[in-house]
C-alpha cells in the first residue's frame, strides 16, 4: 500500500485544484480464518478482508465520494469530477442540498503506528493451527457425550491502513484476534447450541484460551438440553459481563452516535446533561479507551482515536461523532467516523463501548435477589434510539430463588423494555470489566463493522421472556 | 482472469479450482430529510478463489483446500504469493476425499439485467415524489439512502464450468417518523428490489407510513395467553428458513438437522403440511443465481412436499459424505399457500405483528422470536395497536398446529404465504411479575 503512496498523492494535488477538500482512505486488510469443526476443516480469509479506495471532495454543494480498487490516477481523477460535479448538478436540480457551513477539519497531522503483537500469526504455520484446534476438538468432543456438533473458529486480522489529505498523513498498521468454539448438543429431537469467543489487539497467543474455551461452550451447550422456557415477566436480575456489555451497547450506544441527532432519530439529544441511568453508571466508548478489536490512532475519516465519556454517574455526558456530523452540529469529532469497507459510506460508530467497573462482590448481588436470574451469554440485540426500546437475547438464564441458585436453567430469554428503566434500575456493579470483540455490529440492517463491548456483572430489574 | 486461471492450471499441487468472479458499480444517494447529503459511487472488481490439493495418508484419500480472495489491482507477484500460501494452508486440511461438481450441460435460465444506475438517473424526479410526496398520513419520511447496483458475476472451474450472468439491485432504506403521539416514534427498513419498480416502491413507502402512524398511537401492551398470532412481513422468511438450513446436506451430517430424506418432519395430523420448492430463477429476487459457489449449475427442485422431507439442499462435499446426489447449493425457495385466505383467521381475536425490533430464528433448535414495535390487536372488531410486547416459541412445537395463508407475498428470498398463523401464543407485556 505504502507504494501507492505516491498515485495517491498526486491524486491528492490534482484534485485540491478543483475541490475544497480531498482525502484518500486506502486499506490493506489482510488475514486467514481457521475453522475446524465436526464434519471437516475450512480454511479462508479473515471475514474483514478489505483492498481498495475511497475519495472524499467536498465543494461549496456538499459531499461526494468514490470506491474504487483499480488505481490509476487518470481515471480516478476523472470518475471523482463526473461525480462531484456533473452527477452532483443533475441530481440538484431537483433536490436542495444538506448544507455544511465549513469543511472537514484539516488541521497538520502526521501519525505513523505499528502495533505489536506477542506471536505474530503470520510466523506460525497453517500446519501447527489446524494440528492444535483439531487435537482440542477431538479431546473435548470425546469427553462431551451429547454433543453432536463442535465449531472452533480462530481467525487474524492484518489491518493496513493509509490517510491522505492536504495536511494529514496517517498510517497506522497492527492486528486483532478472534477466536470462537461453539457446540451443538443432542438429545433425541431437543437440539441445544452455545458459543463461547475471545478477542484481543493481539496475536496467535489468544490461543492460549482455546481448549478451555471450546470445553466450557460443551458444557453450556450440554447444560442446555435441561433448560425451561421463562414464564415471562419482570425479574431481578444479575448480568454476566458479555451480557453487560450488550445493554451498554444497545440501550445508549447506538443512541450516542450522533449521525442519529443530525437526522433527529435519537432521543438521547434532548436529555444532553440530564439523568437516563442510576448513579452507578459511568459508560465509555472509544478507540483509545480500553486496548481491543476497535483500537486504532485514526478513524476512517482521519481523525484519532479518543475515549468519550458518554454517561458520568447516571447523567448522559455527550455523544460520539464522525467528521461530518461534527459540522452540521458545530461539535467535534470524536475519531468515531468508520466504514463497513472502503466500498461503503462512513457513518459515526461505536468502537469498544463499555460499563465502567464498580465495587459491588458477585456474591453480594446473588444474595440479595429473593427471585431472579442470571443472564449469561448472548446472541444478539437491537438498538431502537429513537424510542429508547431495547431488545438482547441471552443464551440463558439461571434461576436463583432466595439467594441461592436453584440448578434450574431458562432458555433462550429476551430482554426487552425502556432503555431509561432498565438503566435505572442498576443498583450494583462488580469489579473485573471484561470487553469481547467477536461480533460485528449493524446501523439498522446493514453496515457491519468490528465493534467491542463489555463491562463487568451488573444487577437490575428487567422484562424478561 | 485468463492470468489466474493459467497460474492455477500451471500449480502442480492443485488438482480442481473454483473461481467466482464479481464485478459491481454503484450509485448511491444519501438524503437527510428531503436535502441531498452525500452522492457515491463505487467501481469494485473481485474475485473468491478456491483451491483444491488432493493427497492421501495412511491410505486414506484426503482433499484438502483454501479460499482467498484477489483484487483487480493485485500483481502477478502478490496472486502468485497468495496461490502459494492457500496452497500449503490447503495441503493440511483433512477432510475425507470428494468430488467437485460437473454439469451435464451449460444451460439455465437467463437472468434479466437491469440498468439500476441509468434508470436511478432518469427516474429520479419520480422516485423522489413517491418517497416524499404527502399520502395524508401524520407520520413522514425523516431519511433515506438510495443505492442502484448493477454488476456481473461469473462462476468458472477447472471441472468445466464457465457461466456469467448478470446482477441487479435497487436498495432503499427510509426513515420513517411520527411525532403526533404521546411519544415521537420511528420506523426503519430496509428494501431490496432487482430494479426500479416506482408501484412497488410507492406501495412500500405507504405501508411503512401507515405502520409508523400506528406505531404513534400504539400502547405498552399487558401480558396476553394463549393468542392467535398472526406473523406477517419479513418475519414470515426468517421462520421459514428453518426448514430450509434443517433440510440441508451439513447440518443433517453434523447431526444438528432433525430432518431425514422420504420422512415426515411434521406430524401426519398437521394442521397445514409445509411444501417447499429451491428456485434458482426465482424472479424478484436479488439472491436468485443459476449456479452455486462450487459451480454446480442450479435448477428447481422440491424439498419439503406436504411435510415431508423430499430432497436434500447439497453441496460437493457432504452430498458425497452422505452418499446423495449433490443437486446444488440454491438460497431462493417458493413455499406453497394454505388452504385458506387470511380473512378466515380474521374472525376471532387475534394479534397481527406487523414490526419486530428483531425477529430471530435459531436454525439448529427451531428457537423464534422477539420484542414487537408494532403490533394490531382485533378483539370484537375493535383495532388496538400496541408496542413493546414479545413473544418466544419453538417451531417444532407449533409446527403441527400452525397455518398459511392461501395469499403469497414477494419477499428478498422467497415467494412465500403472506402470513402465518399461530395459536396459543403468549405475548409477554406489562402487567408481569
Amino acid at each position: 500500500m505504502l507504494r501507492k503512496k505516491k498515485d495517491l498523492q498526486q491524486i491528492i494535488d490534482r484534485l485540491s485544484k478543483d475541490f475544497l477538500y480531498v482525502s484518500i482512505l486506502a486499506t490493506d486488510v489482510t488475514g486467514k480464518k481457521y475453522t475446524v469443526h465436526t464434519g471437516g476443516i475450512d480454511v479462508g480469509p479473515s471475514a474483514d478482508e478489505d483492498r481498495g479506495f475511497v475519495v472524499r471532495v467536498f465543494q461549496d454543494c456538499g459531499f461526494s465520494e468514490y470506491s474504487f480498487n483499480r488505481l490509476c490516477v487518470e481515471t480516478v481523477c476523472d470518475a471523482v469530477r463526473k461525480i462531484a460535479e456533473d452527477d452532483r448538478a443533475k441530481f440538484l436540480e431537483l433536490s436542495k442540498p444538506l448544507e455544511y457551513a465549513s469543511i472537514p477539519s484539516d488541521e497538520p497531522l502526521k501519525i505513523y503506528h505499528l502495533g505489536e503483537a506477542e506471536i505474530l500469526p503470520e510466523d506460525v504455520s497453517p500446519q501447527e493451527v489446524i494440528e492444535r484446534m483439531s487435537q482440542i476438538h477431538d479431546r473435548v468432543k470425546t469427553e462431551s457425550a451429547h454433543v453432536v456438533q463442535l465449531i472452533l473458529n480462530y481467525s487474524y486480522t492484518q489491518v493496513n491502513k493509509l490517510f491522505l489529505s492536504q495536511n494529514r498523513d496517517l498510517y497506522q498498521s497492527y492486528v486483532y484476534t478472534n477466536t470462537y468454539a461453539a457446540a451443538v448438543a443432542r438429545d433425541n429431537d431437543n437440539v441445544q447450541e452455545d458459543y463461547l469467543s475471545r478477542s484481543g489487539l493481539c496475536g496467535y497467543e489468544l490461543m492460549e484460551e482455546m481448549e478451555e474455551m471450546t470445553r466450557k461452550a460443551a458444557n453450556r451447550a450440554e447444560e442446555l438440553l435441561k433448560a425451561e422456557k421463562i414464564v415471562p415477566g419482570e425479574y431481578d436480575i444479575i448480568c454476566d459481563p458479555d451480557f453487560t456489555g450488550l445493554i451498554a451497547h444497545e440501550a445508549f450506544g447506538h443512541g450516542a452516535e450522533m449521525d442519529m441527532f443530525v437526522k433527529n432519530r435519537a432521543k438521547g439529544m434532548e436529555y444532553l446533561g440530564k439523568r437516563v441511568a442510576s448513579d452507578k453508571v459511568i459508560m465509555h466508548d472509544g478507540a483509545s479507551a480500553y486496548k481491543e478489536v476497535s483500537s486504532y490512532q485514526f478513524d476512517d475519516e482521519g481523525n484519532p482515536g479518543g475515549d468519550t465519556k458518554i454517561i458520568d454517574r447516571g447523567i448522559l455526558v455527550t455523544g460520539m461523532c464522525d467528521a461530518l456530523s461534527a459540522i452540521l452540529l458545530g461539535s467535534k469529532p470524536t475519531g468515531n467516523g468508520k466504514r463497513e469497507s472502503y466500498k461503503r459510506k462512513a457513518y459515526t460508530r461505536m468502537t469498544n463501548t463499555f460499563f465502567e467497573e464498580g465495587t459491588d462482590s458477585l456474591e453480594d448481588m446473588i444474595t440479595s435477589i429473593e427471585k431472579g436470574y442470571l443472564l449469561e451469554g448472548f446472541s444478539s440485540g437491537m438498538e431502537d434510539p429513537k424510542n429508547w426500546g431495547i431488545q438482547c437475547v441471552a443464551s440463558k438464564g439461571r434461576e436463583i430463588i432466595n439467594g441461592k441458585f436453584t440448578g434450574k436453567i431458562v432458555s433462550p430469554v429476551y430482554l426487552t423494555g425502556y432503555v431509561p428503566d432498565l438503566l435505572q434500575s442498576i443498583s450494583m456493579v462488580s469489579p473485573g470489566l471484561v470487553l469481547s470483540g467477536s461480533g460485528y455490529c449493524g446501523k439498522g440492517w446493514k453496515e457491519w463493522v468490528k465493534t467491542s463491548t463489555g463491562g463487568s456483572y451488573i444487577k437490575a430489574r428487567g422484562k424478561l421472556s | 482472469m485468463i492470468d489466474i486461471q493459467n497460474m492455477l492450471n500451471k500449480h502442480h499441487d492443485i488438482s480442481a479450482w473454483v473461481i467466482r468472479e464479481k464485478i459491481n458499480r454503484s450509485l448511491e444517494l444519501f438524503f437527510v430529510k428531503d436535502r441531498l447529503d452525500m452522492n457515491r459511487r463505487a467501481d469494485t472488481h473481485e474475485f473468491d478463489i478456491s483451491v483444491y490439493v488432493d493427497f492421501e495418508e495412511q491410505d486414506t484419500k484426503y482433499k484438502g483446500h483454501a479460499d482467498f480472495t484477489v483484487g483487480v489491482s493485485d500483481t502477478a507477484e502478490e496472486i502468485e504469493e497468495k496461490i502459494d500460501s492457500a496452497v500449503f494452508s490447503a495441503k493440511f486440511v483433512k477432510n475425507k476425499w470428494y468430488d467437485l461438481p460437473t454439469n451435464p450441460s451449460d444451460f439455465c435460465e437467463k437472468k434479466v439485467a437491469f440498468s439500476n444506475i441509468e434508470d436511478l438517473k432518469t427516474k429520479y424526479g419520480e422516485l423522489q415524489s413517491i418517497i416524499y410526496r404527502d399520502y395524508g398520513f401524520t407520520s413522514r419520511v425523516n431519511s433515506c439512502e438510495i443505492f442502484g447496483i448493477e454488476g456481473t458475476r461469473r462462476v468458472i472451474t477447472s471441472k468445466g464450468t464457465d457461466l456469467s450472468y448478470p446482477y441487479s439491485e435497487f436498495t432503499f432504506e427510509i426513515v420513517t417518523d411520527c411525532d403526533t403521539g404521546k411519544e415521537p416514534v420511528e420506523i426503519f427498513n430496509g428494501y431490496y428490489l432487482t430494479h426500479i419498480s416506482t408501484d412497488q416502491i410507492e406501495k412500500i413507502v405507504k405501508q411503512q407510513l401507515m405502520e409508523t402512524e400506528g406505531r404513534s398511537r400504539a400502547v405498552r401492551n399487558l401480558k396476553m395467553e394463549n393468542q392467535r398470532v398472526i406473523l406477517s412481513g419479513d418475519a414470515v422468511e426468517e421462520f421459514l428458513s428453518f426448514y430450509a438450513e434443517q433440510a440441508t446436506d451439513s447440518a443433517i451430517y453434523n447431526g444438528v438437522s432433525l430432518a431425514k430424506r422420504g420422512e415426515l418432519f411434521q406430524s401426519e395430523q398437521a394442521a397445514e403440511k409445509i411444501s417447499i420448492v429451491m428456485n434458482p430463477a426465482l424472479s424478484g429476487s436479488i439472491d436468485a443465481k443459476p449456479v452455486d459457489h462450487e459451480g454446480k449449475i442450479l435448477s428447481s427442485y422440491p424439498l419439503f412436499e406436504d411435510g415431508a422431507v423430499k430432497n436434500i439442499r447439497t453441496s460437493a462435499r457432504y452430498s458425497h459424505y452422505l452418499g446423495i446426489e449433490n443437486i446444488g447449493y440454491c438460497t431462493t425457495f417458493e413455499v406453497r399457500g394454505g388452504e385458506h385466505p387470511l380473512s378466515d383467521y380474521l374472525d376471532q381475536e387475534y394479534i397481527e405483528i406487523l414490526a419486530f425490533s428483531s425477529f430471530l430464528t435459531d436454525f439448529s433448535t427451531g428457537d423464534f422470536g422477539g420484542e414487537f414495535r408494532l403490533a394490531k390487536h382485533v378483539k370484537e372488531g375493535k383495532i388496538t395497536y400496541l408496542t413493546g410486547g414479545a413473544i418466544s416459541e419453538n417451531i417444532i412445537k407449533i409446527q403441527n398446529s400452525m397455518r398459511f395463508s392461501k395469499e403469497l407475498q414477494e419477499r428478498r428470498r422467497s415467494v412465500a404465504p403472506k402470513a402465518i398463523i399461530l395459536d396459543g401464543i403468549t405475548v409477554s407485556g406489562e402487567n408481569e411479575c
